[in-house]
């Protein structure tokens, strides 16, 4: 991951606390601007309406480049929903709650009315927290169930696609895609999280398209011309001839892209 | 009132213009009254495949633009009664003419014509929208390679995104002995790949070439293999419901064919 994060500087990575804008701790501030900028462009719409959160290696920042920050990325209709702290002492993630609309309307410390206004849905309020104060919330415990792929923001939702999708169309969805069709050659599909296509899968598939490496690619005739889950990337063979017989899952297994048989028992292990 | 069909590929040189002219002239043969229309401006050649050229005075643009009236700029064929040729023009951009200006266009041919038939310009730009704005049907043509199969898929997808459902398919240049051999793509594939109604199938012919460059469109050559396929295509655009023509005097591949012909999907 070290690796990925040097050369891209900027990641969009989703994390146990949610989506999270990684950047790299040597960067300057006026880069970040530019390349973020960047980034955001080359998402396009994608990831509107997600919650992020920001992480600069525990960098502070003072509080007009943060609401600089913020106006860049809801320009790209992101809500920026605070930053991580990486402790170094610990792996344990702190998370600075900067929504100011949740404390500055008045809501205070009360804990019902912060709910109802919050478009946050996993960090658990604590009462007692302070007017005006930064919330901190740490890492869930490990006792409590957690959610099945890390990011409830991207995945919780699917959207059904009943038509071919054909050469230069594309399906872009921050949640789960699943298609009643074929995905022809030049198509691309691109999810947050998983992607399943009953049918033939001929062209792109982009899977976790926000760094969720557990996000699967299923297909009932697996034969793309690139298939990408996270930050992994891979493409078919060059000669090889003859096509599956059988539904096939795509899965990140220790850092590569493996392909096998789809089971469907086998995507059963709680928790 | 009658029906304005747009002929298309996006991928160049696979026969939109062939085929237009064959389809017409075939409708006419019949009995029809057809006007082929020209959209490829500032490249036109379907004038060039019926031998019409030295005829052109009034073009596309000069009616859209109100420069003459249709009936002025509407060549009548030196064969059929029937068949006339609304022709591009050569001097002038795609951009001459605007969506709006072919839906009336069209409107007015309509009202007319038993048929319309629009040869689409190769590419998805100006051009191409022009060209569909005013069709209610279309027509895909493509090779059997595999950019002329990816090209028809895209511009099937421009076409429904553009309402223009249900798409046929004529699939040109298929050579019988490659497609045997597994050197060439068959109907099989096209058909998955392209999900849509298959219209016809015409064979390679070296006819093509000769009528093509006397101005002779196929479909009057009855030794034309590829003139009795256009013929079959347009029988089956008038409603008549014709088997796909045997290609290489095997039952096999006849006995597949005809399970395409009519293969419906989705």
């Amino acid at each position: 991951m070290a690796k990925n994060l040097e050369h891209h500087r900027i990641v969009f990575k989703g994390t146990k606390n949610g989506l999270t804008v990684k950047i790299h701790p040597d960067l300057e501030y006026e880069d970040v601007k530019d390349k973020l900028f960047d980034k955001l462009k080359l998402y396009d719409r994608f990831l509107s309406g997600a919650d992020v959160l920001l992480d600069w290696g525990g960098k502070e920042l003072a509080v007009e480049r943060m609401d600089e920050l913020q106006q860049l990325l809801s320009a790209a209709g992101l809500n920026l929903k605070g930053t991580v702290k990486s402790s170094p002492s610990s792996l344990h993630l702190q998370e600075e709650n900067l929504m100011k609309d949740i404390q500055s309307e008045g809501a205070g410390p009360d804990q019902n009315s912060k709910s109802a206004v919050s478009p946050e849905r996993r960090t658990p309020a604590k009462a007692g927290d302070p007017p005006r104060s930064l919330k901190v919330v740490s890492e869930p415990e490990p006792d409590k169930p957690r959610e099945p792929n890390g990011h409830p923001e991207v995945s919780e939702h699917t959207i059904l696609i009943q038509r071919t999708i054909r050469s230069g169309q594309t399906i872009h969805y921050p949640g789960n895609i699943v298609v009643l069709g074929d995905v022809n050659p030049g198509a691309e599909i691109v999810a947050g999280g998983n992607i399943i296509v009953m049918g033939n899968l001929r062209g792109i598939a982009h899977a976790g398209a926000t760094g969720d490496e557990n996000a699967v690619v299923t297909a009932f005739r697996l034969q793309p011309s690139q298939l990408r889950i996270a930050d992994h990337f891979t493409r078919a063979p060059d000669n090889e001839s003859g096509s599956p017989d059988q539904p096939e899952v795509a899965r990140v297994r220790d850092g590569t892209v493996i392909i096998e048989k789809y089971q469907p028992v086998e995507r059963q292990p709680k928790k | 009132m009658g029906e304005v069909i747009v002929i298309t590929s996006g991928k160049g040189g696979v026969g939109k213009t062939t085929t237009t002219a064959n389809i017409g002239t075939a409708l006419a043969v019949l009995g029809h009254k057809v006007a082929l229309v020209d959209t490829d401006i500032g490249l036109r050649n379907l004038d060039v495949v019926l031998g019409l050229e030295n005829r052109i005075v009034y073009d596309i643009v000069d009616v859209t633009s109100g420069h003459c009236r249709l009936k002025q700029a509407l060549i009548k064929d030196k064969r059929f009664e029937g068949l006339f040729l609304l022709p591009a023009a050569q001097t002038k951009e795609k951009t001459a003419v605007n969506p709006q200006q072919m839906i009336a266009l069209c409107q007015d041919l309509k009202k007319e014509f038993d048929y319309c038939i629009i040869d689409c310009p190769a590419g998805i730009e100006q051009g191409f929208k022009n060209a569909i704005a005013g069709a209610e049907k279309a027509v895909v043509v493509t090779t059997p390679e595999v950019s002329a199969v990816r090209d028809a898929d895209r511009i099937i997808g421009l076409l429904e995104a553009a309402e223009l459902r249900e798409p046929k398919l004529v699939v040109n240049r298929i050579r019988p002995e490659m497609v045997k051999k597994g050197d060439m793509m068959d109907i099989d594939d096209m058909i998955d790949i392209l999900a849509v109604d298959l219209l016809g199938v015409v064979p390679e012919d070296e006819t093509i070439v000769v009528s093509t460059n006397r101005g002779e469109p196929a479909v009057l050559d009855s030794e034309s293999k590829a003139g009795a396929a256009y013929r079959n295509i347009a029988r089956r655009i008038a409603g008549e419901d014709v088997p796909l023509m045997n290609l290489d005097g095997e039952e096999g591949l006849m006995e597949r064919l005809k399970r395409f012909f009519g293969f419906r999907r989705g």
